[in-house]
This record gives structure tokens, C-alpha cells and sequence, in this order.
């Protein structure tokens, strides 16, 4: 069955444009970060990359809620340069539950106590 | 249309319109208040701030300049934002608490400031200049030069459990929404809404309503609710029995946590002052 992707955007532009980051909780090597998840950061619905794949690209506030996905997350990728940081209110209130550091994988967000909870994610830019 | 491209379309026509509109009728965006600036939570300490990511990533700057070099290849040196520019950590954790952003924004998440605005296109100007060989020297993953830069800013630091860090972080912000002391100044803060005909259980309530959500420029009664909500946080004294609490809760599990804790402050520690000395030597 072919997997259902939704791209979920706010700004087009983006790709490798930060630095690799620090206590990577999971560094990704090649092939894990290639996948149909391009540049930028996934979200999928079950554990290990599966179902359905959210692909975001982030305004120049950073901020993206989850849409289809919300409170249905279960692993994530980001290849991109930049941490990600998970919130389980929309609209990026409240205190971000988990950070994605850049060019890491999550093929349980369960690992962090996150599994179905993400509704918003910023990308942050300093 | 595929929905991947369906979406992609979507995407370039709303940032089209954004822009055009942007450029004629965009106020300037504010400096983060003091509001926001002041709210801090123990955790904080351990967290690496936006300002702590920007000394990272401009020490990591250099030293892919440097190793470029080596390489016979140029990388340029983004700009630094302005420090008073940057997005406080904790600007949002109890909603908006700025009026000069719940009047621009209501609830939406306010623009970058300039500096860091700027800061970004140079960073996405530059990474689309680069060519296939440069890419691969950069980012390659054996030998990248930013892999380089990355080990040499880690050098020494302490392992640390992240995993444990995130989840605490999630516990300890939901087990602050249980308390009675934050309950009770909820319910303030409700009836000051109540009074404003507004009906919201609590300022997450009101900051994720679904009619916020819908994409493009807040409306007036986004506006207004927003600016309701700041005033009945004010009233209340919301903010201040909210983050008191969540220090109280937070204190507790760092003591609980001491060996996990004293290892998050010292990678953070030593990953940022690896960081300025390669400012110090080569900035």
C-alpha cells in the first residue's frame, strides 16, 4: 500500500541551513534520513516511519501545528540542520515536551514520553 | 494533483499573497517584552536557551570556515542576530503574556525580529549557493566539516540522558496544571474572562481554540480574546502562582534526579565554553 503524505507548510524555502546541534539523542546516519522525508522534518503515525507521513515546512517563525496528525505522531525524522521542538498544545503554547536535534531520527517517540501527543512543532532559529 | 504537491502549491500561493500583503501593511515587529524576557523556569538551567544555540552555531560557523578552507573551498560567516532579538524560552509556556503582541497577533506566534530574520536568509541564501562538492564537504557524513565542528564543540562533555530530560519536562509542566494553587487562579482567570463574555477553562484553552488555527492573519475577535486573556493574567496574577508552582514542582525533581541533573549542567557548561573560546580565538 502506498503511503499517504501531506506536506503541511507555512514557507517553501528550506534545506540544510543550520549546524549539527548537541546530545543527539539519535544520529542518523544516511540511509535512515534519506527516505521520502526530503530536507526539511516528518512526521509519521506509527513507530518505525510508517502510515502516514506529515512533512513540514516552517514559516520564518517556526511554527507549524500538526493537522492531521495531532496527538497521532509516533516517530519522526528530521534531516535538516535546525532542532525541532515538540509541543503537545497547538499553536506552540505551553512548555515544548521533547527537541529534535538536527539530523536525528525517533522511531518511537514513546522513547521520550512523547507517542501521540505532538499538536504543534517550531523549528527554532536563533 | 498528487497531495504532497496539492499542498506544496497551496503553500507558495499562501506565502505569495503573505508577502505582497506583508509589504504593504506589516507593522514592525516588536522586541520580545519584558514579560516574556523575565519568565524563567529551573529547568532552564539545563535547556540550551535560543541565545546558548546562536554562541553554538556561530562557534561552529568558524570552524567549518576553517575546514573549508583547508579544503581549498570558501564558507561564508552568517551575521550574528541581535541578542535582544531573540525569542525568550519560555515566551509562550502560559500562553501570550505580551499586550503589544496579543494586540499585533492575538494568538498567533509573532514574526522574527529583523536581525534574525536576516540571519536566516543569509543561512538559506548560502545553503542553496553551495555547490555538490561543497554540500558533500560540509555535510558529509563521515567527514563533514560540520560533523568535525559538532565533535570538536562535544569534546569532553558528559553523556546525558536526554530521553529522561524530555519526559520530566512533559510530566512536570502537566503535573503543574494539577495543582490547586494553579486550579484555583484558573478559575480566576476564567470568571475575568467570563465577565469579557469570553468562555475558556484556562489560558491553553483559549490559545489553542480551534478558530485560531485556520491559518492567515488573526482576526479582530482573535485580537480581542487575546487581549482579554493578557488583561485577566494581569488581574488574576496567573502567570506568576502558575510559574511559581511549576519552580516548586521542577526544584523537587532535580533534587530527586541529582547524577542526571548535574550531568545536563555540566554538557551544557562545557559545550558552551568550547564554544566561546573558539569565538574568543578565531572571531
Amino acid at each position: 500500500m502506498r503511503r499517504q503524505t501531506i506536506r503541511r507548510a507555512g514557507v517553501v524555502a528550506l534545506a540544510m541551513t543550520g549546524l549539527l546541534g548537541i546530545g543527539l539523542p539519535v544520529q542518523a546516519n544516511a540511509e535512515q534520513l534519506a527516505s521520502s522525508c526530503l530536507s526539511s522534518f516528518c512526521l509519521y503515525e506509527h513507530d518505525n516511519y510508517t502510515g502516514t507521513e506529515q512533512e513540514f515546512l516552517f514559516t520564518s517563525n517556526g511554527c507549524v501545528n500538526a493537522g492531521t496528525l495531532n496527538n497521532k505522531a509516533s516517530s519522526m525524522r528530521n534531516p535538516s540542520a535546525g532542532r525541532i521542538q515538540f509541543y503537545n498544545s497547538a499553536n506552540c503554547a505551553g512548555s515544548y515536551g521533547y527537541v529534535a536535534a538536527p539530523r536525528s531520527v525517533d522511531s518511537d517517540l514513546t522513547n521520550n514520553g512523547f507517542d501521540n501527543l505532538t499538536s504543534s512543532v517550531k523549528r527554532v532559529n536563533p | 494533483m498528487p497531495v504532497r504537491l496539492a499542498g506544496a502549491v497551496a503553500a507558495l500561493l499562501t506565502v505569495v499573497t503573505a508577502c505582497s500583503t506583508a509589504a504593504r501593511t506589516n507593522p514592525p515587529v516588536p522586541a520580545p517584552g519584558v514579560e516574556a524576557r523575565e519568565l524563567s523556569v529551573p529547568f532552564d538551567r539545563y535547556n540550551f536557551s535560543t541565545a546558548d544555540i546562536m554562541i553554538l552555531e556561530a562557534a561552529e560557523d568558524l570552524l567549518v570556515r576553517d575546514c573549508m578552507r583547508k579544503r581549498g573551498m570558501v564558507w561564508e560567516v552568517v551575521p550574528p542576530g541581535a541578542a535582544d532579538d531573540l525569542e525568550p524560552p519560555n515566551r509562550r509556556r502560559y500562553g501570550v503574556v505580551e499586550p503589544e503582541i496579543a494586540r499585533l497577533y492575538g494568538y498567533h506566534v509573532a514574526p522574527d525580529r529583523p536581525s534574525v530574520a536576516r540571519r536566516a536568509e543569509a543561512r538559506e541564501r548560502r545553503t542553496k549557493g553551495l555547490s555538490a562538492a561543497e554540500r558533500q564537504a560540509v555535510y558529509g557524513e563521515t567527514d563533514g566539516c560540520l560533523q568535525q565542528a559538532r565533535s570538536h564543540i562535544e569534546q569532553g562533555a558528559p553523556p546525558v540522558d536526554m530521553a529522561l530530560f524530555n519526559k520530566l519536562i512533559t510530566q512536570t509542566f502537566e503535573e503543574s496544571q494539577r495543582d490547586p494553587k494553579v486550579l484555583q487562579v484558573f478559575r480566576s482567570w476564567s470568571g475575568c474572562m467570563r465577565a469579557e463574555e469570553l468562555r475558556y477553562a484556562d489560558p491553553l484553552a483559549a490559545i489553542t481554540d480551534q478558530r485560531w488555527l485556520s491559518g492567515g492573519p488573526p482576526t479582530q475577535e482573535e485580537i480581542r480574546t487575546a487581549q482579554a486573556d493578557v488583561r485577566c493574567k494581569v488581574k488574576t496574577g496567573l502567570v506568576s502562582v502558575w510559574s511559581g508552582v511549576e519552580k516548586r514542582i521542577q526544584d523537587n525533581v532535580v533534587r530527586a534526579y541529582p547524577a542526571e541533573f548535574r550531568a545536563l549542567g555540566a554538557a551544557k557548561d562545557q559545550q558552551l565554553a568550547a564554544a566561546r573560546r573558539v569565538l574568543a580565538e578565531q572571531g
